[in-house]
């Protein structure tokens, strides 16, 4: 993070990438729900 | 869903699974950033995060030594109960050497048993004084652990390397050392609960101040 820039540019890019990695963790949690279920029909009787 | 679907979708997910792996370490990295920004501003909420990491720098340190004061009294636990089962077998066979034996046989065994319960009770020994250095560390809050109690100036090796006492003294002795362990081993155990609910409250505070540097860092 460069701290050079100006306190609001630093500010707004942080919580811009913390914005993303909050939705990218979102999206992982869905994945791994989604995972779970088609494991689960992928497994079950055909 | 047919199942070919089904494995097409799930590839899918693996993949997107994948790709997104690391999404946990940016998150708490985009949270760190956001902290250091806060706690270099002059925004309110830097001084309050500050506070939040000093606290938390010291409850995971004490967290480490309760932690570690469980695993000493753990092992003192099992020393002393190793201790009582030397114990057990030398008061076997001091009662049989002195009510039905009275052979060179006999008291040889029974002295060899004592000579492992000695052997037991010097590790139990090591085990409590690495219990009360931890526990000293943990500061004055904490009760001395209990020492291995065999009564006033018993010590195994002199009383029994030595021969010096009679048969029935000799079972009085062990009686009394077994007496000692056995609340050395009770101490050991409330210590054991005490700690137990120590690390709760440190791990419970240390979840509530990581709820709070999030509300803080996600307002």
């Amino acid at each position: 993070m460069d701290f050079s820039a100006s306190p609001a540019s630093a500010s707004g890019e942080i919580e811009r990438r913390l914005a993303a990695a909050s939705q990218a963790v979102r999206e992982q949690d869905l994945c791994t729900q989604q995972h779970g279920q088609l494991s689960a029909r992928e497994g079950g009787p055909g | 869903m047919p199942a070919r679907a089904v494995r097409a979708e799930l590839a899918r997910v693996e993949s997107r699974q994948a790709e997104l792996a690391g999404a946990r370490w940016e998150y708490a990295d985009a949270l760190a950033a956001k902290e250091r920004y806060l706690t270099r501003s002059a925004d309110p909420r830097g001084a309050w995060l500050l506070s939040l990491a000093e606290e938390r720098g010291r409850l995971t340190a004490e967290l480490g030594e309760l932690r570690r004061a469980v695993d000493d009294a753990d092992a003192a636990g099992e020393a002393l109960a190793e201790v009582l089962d030397r114990l057990g077998t030398a008061a076997d066979w001091s009662a049989f050497d002195t009510y039905f034996a009275h052979g060179i046989i006999a008291n040889s065994i029974k002295h060899d048993r004592i000579d492992q319960a000695a052997e037991a009770a010097r590790e139990a020994d090591e085990r409590l004084a690495a219990l009360r250095f931890d526990l000293a560390a943990l500061g004055d809050s904490e009760p001395a652990a209990p020492r291995l109690e065999f009564g006033a100036g018993f010590r195994f090796a002199d009383i029994f390397f030595n021969n010096i006492f009679t048969d029935l003294a000799v079972g009085r002795r062990i009686r009394d050392a077994q007496d000692g362990v056995d609340r050395s081993t009770q101490q050991v155990d409330e210590l054991q609960d005490r700690l137990g609910d120590q690390i709760v409250a440190v791990t419970d505070r240390l979840e509530d101040m990581a709820r709070e540097r999030w509300r803080l860092l996600a307002r």
